[in-house]
């Protein structure tokens, strides 16, 4: 037993003078107040009968004596702040890394609230245990590291952070979390890193190396035992580029637990139910699932997985879990975290397009596949007196696309254009010359990157007739003829007009009898619109999501499951961090898009805890002990003792017990 | 010796001593209050002749007392000859002598008295001088002795209600002192007052040697005797508690003792047992015995002594 508070010559000097006062005051107390009485004769046959208990009156009053010396001991004592010999050691400094990844999410343990629960009852008994020279700091460990707390030995700061944590639909980032640690640590002090985790951490190495844990020893706490797990491991939609109304889904699932599992899927868009379909996937295998046509859904998908086990009455047979139709228990398997993937499709609107074209059926066929076209023909004249008309309605063109078709007349004063041949009344391009006759399409030449040439081929087109042209600068050629005329043409104006310019028109080749000039054109509209025509990859989540936002918003709101979050726009783009599965919404001023995130990961994936940890080809160990019992609270008690006596001697007092 | 005194107070830790009577402690008020009790006294026992009481004393009254038997030397014209011829028995005939009646108050001014709320030394002058007046208007010879553990002062006998005042400046003028000691100073007294009559003795009676002693010395002396017991009602109940010295206010002894209910209450029962024995020993010596706390109105005690009769009329 130590003493903190006092050094053991204070400890006895403070004991021997408080206790010299307290027997003067004692003496001076039994110097008796005199009180004058006008016959004591009559008093002393009453004391005369209290002889007989004078006895037992004196060892009262040394009683007493010995109760006050009783209670200044107890008091002095704790204020001397004894403490037991191990917690009165040098203290350590511990940096607790919590794996808040989500593969904590796990519920293989007996606790309701899955691994995550158990590491924070962990930290609450290692907090309770903590010495007092002992600090402690507690850091979330996922795709970000967060300390949770300052190095303290504050048992209420701790628990606070305790009560932060949260887990996440990431991976945990072991390295930055390891350097940060080891950054923490002061030189000089015995130092710990202590790992509450599954152990599905990764390599400790990262851009700079392998991470160097200068002299700190490494703890893990090994958290979960294993389970059942079937996942979503891949997922996405997208349109078809001529019938956008309809998509395909592609889908995998993974078995991650030790047994084989029969899962059920189900498909919901736009939240209603699409589709459920019973698949079995054997163990440490994948199963891949390609769902063409799919109609229903217009802007979300959403894939949900659930275990398919024994058969069942009712709900009421199925251990956490429901009854399906077929009488089969579906449930939640042991990782929930995987068991959703997220995905959006391109939005879709209406597009308002003005076909200016003295007849073309190829161009009214290929406008008429997207219902989402808003399409209006006119002839050249109609065109002119429209045009002419247009400054009384104003400078908004109520056209977004304007399609020339084999003509060249004054264009709009705004709207995007196509022109299907460049020459007319006021050529979008000069016009050197003009060439005819067996003109093929280079495909070599072709800038198969632009979003207008997606799934377009030009490889046995033959265009019978085409201007030679001299673009202007900042114009792009993406496609040539073998002899380098330039047949297809964009431009971006400095007013964000955008011009497509087919240099031949369309009944001078056989492009309309091909499959890549519907596509093509669905292409344009779509490139021009700022539609993704057919898909929207989503964003795993962990990972940074720079998004380009409309307009000069300074910041913008994103809402997600975990809540909503005001985020700073810089360069036109919006950037956070997902850090659960989900739908993401960013709302600016101008409008909101949205963001589909997804776990995708294998190791958070798998449940079944690794075997060790190690860093530096040295295996973590077991957890440091934390000294159980009264710990700092010595003190307390022996005040608590002291109250006691206290109010035992009053109630003994005034029920004249001891008087 | 106020010096010495003072001294010895200081030393003993005891309360200073009672100032000196309250200016208005003979006031106009107790003033009225002495007149009236004179005309209940009138009242009470109409038709008594001045200054006539027959006393105890046998003498050469006409009216026939008792008879004791003969001694040699007897007046033989006392014998009664006729008991003689029924009985042959020499009994001698005694007659009541009438004389002027002496009043004597006898008021313990012992340091005891100095206790309480008002202070007993005080309510004993107001009862003395009720008393003496009373006696003064009727015509008898009031003389008041202050006595402690012997006679302290006295004021000599005188007749008629002019000598009042006298009485008040002589009573102003006693201060508590000195321990009790009844049987000393009632033993002068006798010694000194050859002429009988009534002794009314105001006290305490907390006498260390016992209160017999007093009361018994002045039976002997043949005083038609009556006592006034005086008490204050904090010493029947006293407001006490914890640790204490307790100091006898005479004889400066010191008792220590912790005071509890428990023992409040059995002191409670001792003062009442020494009141009982007080008023016991008074009833079998047919010593007239009133008990009085400081609380009642000394009128009241004076009208209740009057009415009670055989003391005063």
């Amino acid at each position: 037993m130590n003493l903190l508070g006092l050094t053991i010559a204070q400890y006895a000097m403070i004991l021997a003078g408080a206790g010299a006062l307290v027997v003067v005051f004692y003496l001076l107390k039994l110097r008796r107040r005199r009180v004058a009485v006008p016959f004591a004769k009559l008093w002393e046959q009453v004391l005369m009968e209290k002889q007989a208990t004078s006895l037992l009156q004196r060892l009262r009053r040394v009683l007493s004596l010995l109760l006050q010396l009783l209670l200044l001991w107890l008091l002095v004592t704790a204020l001397a702040d004894p403490r037991e010999e191990e917690e009165t050691r040098e203290g350590r400094d511990m940096v607790v890394l919590v794996d808040t990844s989500a593969s904590m999410r796990a519920k293989d343990v007996d606790r309701g609230d899955g691994r995550i629960g158990e590491a924070r009852a962990w930290l609450r008994r290692a907090i309770d245990n903590l010495g007092t020279q002992d600090r402690m700091m507690i850091v979330q460990m996922d795709a970000q590291v967060v300390p949770l707390t300052p190095m303290v030995d504050d048992r209420l700061v701790l628990k606070r952070g305790i009560g932060r944590l949260r887990a996440s639909d990431t991976e945990a980032d072991f390295p930055r979390a390891l350097r940060l640690a080891t950054d923490v640590l002061e030189p000089g002090r015995e130092g710990h890193v202590i790992l509450l985790s599954d152990g599905r951490l990764g390599e400790p190495r990262d851009q700079l190396g392998p991470v160097d844990l200068a002299g700190a020893q490494l703890h893990w706490v090994k958290i979960g035992r294993g389970g059942r797990n079937v996942a979503v491991s891949g997922f996405s939609v997208r349109r078809y580029p001529i019938d956008r109304s309809t998509c395909e889904i592609f889908l995998e699932v993974r078995n991650t637990g030790g047994q084989d599992e029969r899962a059920e899927l189900t498909l919901v868009g736009d939240g209603q139910e699409l589709m459920v379909r019973r698949l079995t996937v054997p163990q440490g295998q994948s199963v891949s699932l390609t769902l063409p046509g799919q109609q229903a859904a217009s802007r979300t998908i959403e894939a949900r997985l659930s275990l398919v086990e024994g058969q069942c009455q009712d709900d009421e047979d199925c251990d956490q879990g429901r009854c399906s139709g077929d009488g089969r228990c579906v449930r939640g398997d042991d990782q929930p975290a995987d068991d959703r993937a997220y995905a959006l499709l391109p939005e879709r609107r209406p597009i308002r397009v003005l076909a200016v074209s003295p007849g073309n059926l190829y161009l009214a066929a290929a406008l008429l596949l997207d219902e989402y076209l808003d399409v209006t023909e006119m002839s050249p004249e109609e065109y002119q007196d429209w045009l002419a008309g247009s400054p009384e309605r104003g400078d908004e063109l109520p056209y977004e696309v304007v399609i020339f078709d084999g003509l060249a007349p004054p264009p709009p004063p705004s709207g995007h254009l196509i022109y299907l041949g460049v020459e007319g009344e006021e050529p979008p391009v000069e016009i050197r010359d003009e060439v005819s006759g067996g003109i093929w399409f280079d495909n070599t030449q072709s800038r198969r990157e632009h979003p207008i040439l997606r799934y377009v081929s030009f490889g046995d087109f033959e265009v019978y007739r085409a201007a030679v042209t001299d673009p202007r600068p900042g114009d792009r050629v993406i496609a040539r003829s073998e002899d380098r005329n330039p047949l297809l043409i964009v431009r971006e104006s400095e007013d964000e007009r955008l011009t497509t310019m087919l240099t031949f028109p369309l009944r001078n080749s056989d492009l309309p009898l091909r499959l890549s000039w519907p596509v093509m054109l669905m292409n344009t509209l779509a490139w021009y619109v700022e539609q993704d025509s057919g898909f929207i990859s989503s964003h795993a989540t962990g990972h940074p999501v720079h998004l380009r936002v409309p307009g000069e918003a300074e910041s913008a709101r994103v809402c997600g499951p975990p809540g909503c979050v005001e985020v700073a726009v810089h360069h036109g783009e919006a950037v956070f961090l997902p850090s659960r599965a989900g739908f993401y919404r960013v709302e600016t001023e101008e409008g909101q898009m949205m963001v589909a995130a997804n776990l995708t990961s294998p190791r958070e994936s798998n449940v079944e805890p690794a075997e060790a940890v190690e860093v530096q080809s040295q295996a973590a160990s077991d957890p440091p002990v934390m000294r159980a019992g009264v710990g700092g609270h010595i003190w307390l008690w022996l005040l608590m003792v002291a109250a006691g006596l206290v109010l035992f001697e009053w109630l003994t007092y005034h029920r004249r017990v001891t008087v | 010796m106020p010096i010495l005194e003072t001294i010895r107070r200081r030393i003993s830790r005891l309360p200073p001593p009672p100032a000196a009577p309250p200016e208005d402690l003979f006031d106009e008020r107790f003033l009225q209050k002495l007149e009236y009790l004179h005309l209940v006294s009138k009242k009470i026992f109409s038709g008594q002749v001045r200054a006539e009481r027959r006393t105890r004393k046998v003498g050469s009254g006409v009216e026939f007392a008792d008879y004791r038997d003969y001694a040699p030397g007897d007046d033989l014209r006392y014998l009664d000859w006729n008991i003689y011829g029924r009985l042959e028995r020499l009994l001698l005939r005694l007659f009541e002598e009438e004389e002027d009646l002496h009043i004597y108050v006898l008021l313990d001014v012992s340091e005891s008295m100095s206790f309480g709320d008002p202070v007993k030394l005080h309510y004993g002058m107001q009862v003395a001088a009720a008393l003496a007046y009373v006696g003064l208007a009727n015509l008898d010879r009031v003389s008041i002795v202050a006595v402690a553990d012997r006679i302290v002062d006295r004021l000599p006998p005188a007749r008629g209600k002019g000598r009042i005042f006298n009485v008040f400046e002589f009573l102003r003028s006693l201060r508590p002192q000195r321990e009790t000691d009844l049987a000393a100073a009632c033993r002068t007294f006798v010694a000194q007052n050859k002429r009988r009559g009534i002794a009314v003795l105001i006290s305490d009676l907390y006498d260390h040697a016992g209160f017999e002693g007093g009361i018994n010395a002045l039976r002997y002396g043949r005083f038609e005797t009556g006592v006034i017991q005086v008490f204050d009602r904090s010493e029947v109940a006293p407001r006490l508690h914890g640790d204490l010295s307790l100091v006898d206010v005479e004889t400066g002894e010191a008792r220590e003792v912790t005071i509890t209910p428990r023992i409040l209450k059995r002191y409670a029962e001792v003062h009442q047992q020494y009141r009982e024995r007080i008023d016991g020993f008074c009833r079998d010596k047919q010593v007239a015995h009133f008990e009085v706390d400081t609380s009642v109105p000394f009128d009241e005690l004076v009208l209740r002594v009057l009415r009670r009769g055989g003391l005063l009329r």
